[in-house]
């Protein structure tokens, strides 16, 4: 599904380049559940980044269920996103003028899935993470936990063929935590591949792989 | 579509949520579309429809001849009648004149205003009659004493009652028959009056007699030609031209030659264009500034919405999509804002009443909010969508996208300086803005302190009258003026008197004929006519004319003695230079007149005019039962206003007693444009300066609140509020610096394209640049004290904690 090969990213400062990712080569298959682990700064995030088709500015060559990724342009990548991708954040970031219904709503609105099929497919949803009764609440009136859930439940509408979350669990506490890495576990059976970075041991556990990164390097696998 | 719904609700919603920013946008765009909107409204009026009861108003061209100078000049009857014949390009030309006449009614005399015209006036304006019908051409050829109602009148003074139609009203002692009563909304052909009467031009031989109806030199009447379909301007031109040519066989001494002028480049619309391009191109300033304040305001929003546009990009938004849901929130804003804007055109279309000052005619300002305004203030909505909202969508819609997603983004440098961008243009439009209504007001100024030739206006009294209307026959005209002038001389407070059937600068126009200079070859194409006027003894002394050489106009000039004139200086410069005029002679007609004087050139249709050439002729000689007394007083003029109406009744009960008025507010049409236009544009300047103090208070805030971790560092590591306050002051400061040096150079420009509205002000006049750039300066720094302070009581503990 995702194969990378020599990729590496830096900042330009002056005359000098700050290396973040350096000669990554990664692959990953259909079906994985992969953790990306480090300490801070090793550029786990920015990795994710280049994976979610989020971040251009890096070299290599980056394959994508058969797309050249490094070859295509902002455009096409972002339809290879819309496609193919959800998005779990660490602050949620959820949208607060939306409600949670709305909220799920957005990407297939973004995905011009025809508005009747939406709401099928919202319903559906909200009823398989069991929020119905919160479809018309903002994110403010959620807990953590619950806000999570939905952040969840918005990435995987779409019925995405990858999952991508940055420390998906990282502001929530522990019961909240498995519950929403229960819910990884159930999606990634079901066929979604899910690539996760997260400094935590025991989410690292729900994965069948862990990649470590440290200074921008892969250093074991 | 469902998107776009879509986008509506969510973007309703998420102003909903920020009333304070929603508010403070809508209003500002309000207020500049509302600017631009009222003005349009009124160069809709007056100049794009400057007659909106007449039918295809672009078939129609003005008629006239030309001046010596290169303008134009009215035309005479007989020029009228040749040139109806024989052209080939109109389907109707019609003549007619503008003047006042005594309405005999409920027992007194009142005023009212008429337009004489040739039968076919409604006809070739293509306005129908409301009831009745319009002129025959049997009344015009027989001076049939008829008369059509203008709307308005009949309104006002009938009730709006059909049962007139048949009646008789009496018009200067004579009986007119009412026949008709012409559409609603139409005033006549002259642009921004609008008339009571209108009558055939022939029966002015029965309301004020005396006028020379076959004399090709005595030019009068203005004219309207409608083209024949498919005739266009030029040819039309050509077409008269030929009809000029062939007329100068016939008639070689009158060289009335045809000039077709477009029909906005005359009268009112005239008088209004420079003034509305102005005000239009002022009003645009202060909607720019608006969209400036907007669009800052939206840069500040899109900041801190770097997130949920990041979030949105993330699960899939394109960046299109982006930018079309920001679109849509500015939409819904300019939308509101112009329908803000709109209700302000619709209060503010009639408030140009408001700023003319009084002037002695019908004038009628009134307007309406039509399609055409509706439609132009929807593109200029849309197209300040565009202006305010464009470049903060594209700015929103490219958030770093890693960095946001994990809260690592900080406020953009670009953004920052984009923001500072808008707000050094906001000062300099402001200037510009300023720059024009501070050059208007100065022209004014100077236009007050033209040598204007006749001395102190504002102790000169002017009292209109006629003798034809009090039923006095012209053989005892003379006579009565001498009486009248006699009486009003001898009352207290008055240092002198006289009379002209002429006021200078003034809305009437001038009477011209042609003359013949013995041993003066007129050039080619030569217009012969010279404009005159018909004066009394003790004129010049009143008015305060020098007499240059031989003498004045005195009780010596009788009918029946020699005839005379008095010419001025640009007379003698034109036709006997370097010579003595005294003694010399031009013909008039088949009358032969001796110049006894020469008397120095003064202002007699504009304030900035060249000397051109003019005769006096003695009112004994030359009669005019229609006169103005000009007295000179030794106290305030309007003082004088009752003793001198009681003198008058006194020499004769019935004499009209019209538009007592004084010099100063006589020449006020002179300047009517200017005086608008200052009046105006000093209220649009103070808009656009308060918005650009807005502007800056705005960006300076943002600027504090953004840096206020940064001034909490600096203040522990030692520095003084007073150093922090001027740190941010010389931000502000620096911004408007940079305004004001732009601004500066695009007030130039303006300056420039107004010049003609200057009386010879300089568009760089270094005083109106000096004191709005200290002004401006001095406002810039006032909005940047607010929070200049508010950084410099920032505590570094609370701020370092929090962070």
């Amino acid at each position: 599904m995702i194969q990378l090969s020599n990729v590496e990213k830096f900042y330009q400062t002056g005359p000098s380049r700050t290396w973040v990712l350096r000669q990554i080569d990664l692959t990953i298959e259909p079906g994985e559940f992969v953790t990306v682990m480090g300490p801070s700064g090793a550029g786990k995030s920015t990795l994710l980044g280049i994976l979610g088709m989020l971040d251009a500015g890096w070299t290599g060559s980056f394959d994508f269920v058969g797309h050249p990724v490094h070859q295509l342009k902002p455009k096409q990548r972002a339809e290879l996103n819309r496609q193919y991708i959800g998005f779990v954040f660490q602050q949620y970031h959820l949208i607060d003028d939306l409600t949670v219904y709305e909220n799920i709503e957005t990407p297939l609105s973004y995905r011009d899935v025809p508005k009747g099929e939406r709401q099928a497919m919202v319903a559906d949803i909200l009823d398989r993470f069991q929020i119905v009764g919160k479809k018309d609440l903002y994110p403010n009136q959620l807990s953590g936990g619950q806000q999570q859930l939905v952040g969840v439940a918005r990435a995987v509408v779409a019925r995405p063929k990858l999952i991508l979350a940055d420390e998906p669990t990282g502001n929530l506490h522990s019961a909240q935590a498995r519950e929403i890495m229960e819910l990884f576990r159930g999606l990634n059976r079901d066929g979604t591949t899910i690539v996760q970075v997260t400094h935590s041991e025991e989410n690292s556990r729900y994965s069948n792989r862990i990649v470590q990164v440290k200074d921008g390097w892969i250093v074991k696998e | 579509m469902g998107h776009l719904v879509q986008d509506l609700r969510y973007a309703f919603r998420a102003l909903a949520r920020a009333p304070g920013f929603a508010t403070v946008a809508i209003l500002s765009l309000g207020l500049g579309i509302g600017a631009v909107t009222t003005i349009f409204t009124w160069i809709d009026r007056w100049v794009l429809n400057p007659l909106p009861a007449v039918k295809d108003v672009g078939g129609l061209i003005n008629v006239h001849t030309r001046s010596p100078g290169g303008g134009t000049w009215a035309i005479s009857y007989p020029s009228y009648r040749d040139w109806s014949q024989r052209n080939r390009a109109f389907d109707g030309l019609t003549v007619f004149n503008l003047s006042q006449v005594g309405l005999r009614i409920d027992g007194g005399t009142e005023r009212a205003w008429a337009i004489t015209s040739s039968a076919n006036y409604f006809d070739v304006l293509g306005v129908p009659m409301l009831a009745g019908r319009s002129f025959r051409a049997e009344e015009e050829h027989g001076a049939v004493q008829v008369t059509v109602l203008g709307y308005a009148f009949w309104q006002r003074r009938f009730r709006g009652d059909l049962g007139v139609l048949d009646s008789k009203l009496n018009l200067n002692g004579h009986d007119f028959t009412v026949i008709g009563i012409a559409a609603p909304r139409f005033g006549g052909a002259y642009v921004g009056l609008n008339m009571d009467l209108y009558l055939p031009v022939t029966t002015r031989t029965v309301l004020d007699g005396g006028r020379p109806w076959e004399e090709r030199g005595s030019q009068w009447l203005e004219g309207i030609g409608r083209l024949k379909a498919g005739v266009t301007t030029d040819a039309a031109r050509e077409d008269m031209a030929r009809v000029g040519r062939e007329l100068d066989g016939l008639y070689p001494d009158d060289q009335n030659h045809p000039v077709l002028t477009p029909l906005r480049s005359q009268g009112a619309s005239a008088v209004l264009l420079p003034v509305m391009s102005a005000l239009l191109g002022v009003t645009a300033l202060v909607l720019l500034i608006a969209c400036a304040n907007v669009a800052n305001l939206l840069l500040a929003r899109a900041a801190a919405r770097q997130k949920e546009l990041g979030v949105r990009l993330a699960i899939g938004a394109g960046r299109a999509r982006l930018i079309r849901q920001l679109l849509t929130e500015s939409l819904l804003l300019g939308a509101a804002g112009g329908l803000a804007g709109l209700l302000l055109a619709f209060w503010g279309r009639n408030a140009i009443k408001g700023f003319i000052p009084p002037a002695p005619f019908p004038i009628d300002f009134e307007t309406s909010l039509n399609l055409r305004v509706v439609g132009f203030s929807v593109l200029v909505t849309l197209a300040t969508v565009v202006a305010f909202g464009l470049l903060p969508a594209l700015r929103a819609s490219r958030p770093d996208l890693v960095g946001v997603l994990k809260d690592l983004a900080s406020g953009s440098g670009a953004r920052g300086r984009l923001r500072g961008a808008l707000v050094a243009g906001q000062v300099a439009l402001s200037l510009v803005a300023l720059v024009c209504a501070g050059l208007f007001l100065r022209g004014l100024a100077r236009a007050q302190q033209v040598d204007l030739g006749f001395k102190n206006p504002e102790t000169l009294l002017l009292v209109s009258t006629d003798l034809q209307l009090a039923g006095l026959p012209d053989s005892a005209g003379p006579a009565t003026v001498d009486l009248v002038l006699e009486r009003v001389r001898s009352m207290p407070g008055v240092l002198a008197a006289g009379s002209s059937d002429f006021v200078p600068l003034g809305f009437g126009g001038n009477s011209s004929a042609g003359i013949r200079v013995d041993a003066y070859t007129p050039a080619e194409d030569e217009n012969m006519s010279v404009q005159y006027a018909r004066i009394s003894g003790g004129y010049f002394e009143t008015m305060g004319l020098r007499i240059m050489e031989g003498r004045s106009i005195g009780a010596e000039d009788r009918n029946g003695s020699p005839l005379v004139a008095v010419v001025n200086q640009a007379f003698v410069r034109r036709f006997w230079p370097g010579q003595s005029a005294v003694g010399k002679l031009f013909r008039r007609g088949e009358l032969s007149y001796t110049v006894v004087g020469v008397v120095q050139d003064s202002k007699y249709a504009k304030i900035i005019e060249t000397p051109y050439s003019f005769i006096y002729y003695p009112v004994a000689q030359r009669y005019a039962s229609e006169f103005t007394l000009h007295v000179r007083t030794a106290v305030p003029p309007r003082g004088l206003i009752e003793p001198l109406r009681k003198e008058l009744a006194a020499a004769k009960a019935t004499l009209p007693f019209l538009d007592p008025r004084t010099m100063s507010e006589q020449i006020i049409p002179a300047t009517i444009g200017q005086r608008m236009g200052s009046r105006m544009l000093a209220l649009f300047g103070g808009v656009a300066l308060l918005l650009a103090a807005i502007g800056l208070y705005g960006v300076m805030a943002y600027s504090v609140s953004q840096r206020t971790r940064e001034i909490g560092v600096r203040l522990a590591l030692g520095a003084d509020a007073p150093g922090v306050t001027r740190m941010v002051l010389r931000q502000g400061l620096r911004l408007t610096a940079i305004g004001l040096v732009v601004g500066s150079v695009l007030s130039l420009g303006a300056g420039f394209l107004l010049r003609s509205q200057l009386f010879g002000l300089s568009p760089a006049d270094p005083v109106t640049f000096g004191v709005l750039t200290l002004l401006l300066a001095a406002v810039a720094m006032g909005a940047s004290v607010i929070p200049a302070r508010r950084a410099a009581r920032v505590d570094p503990i609370v701020t370092l904690r929090s962070e």
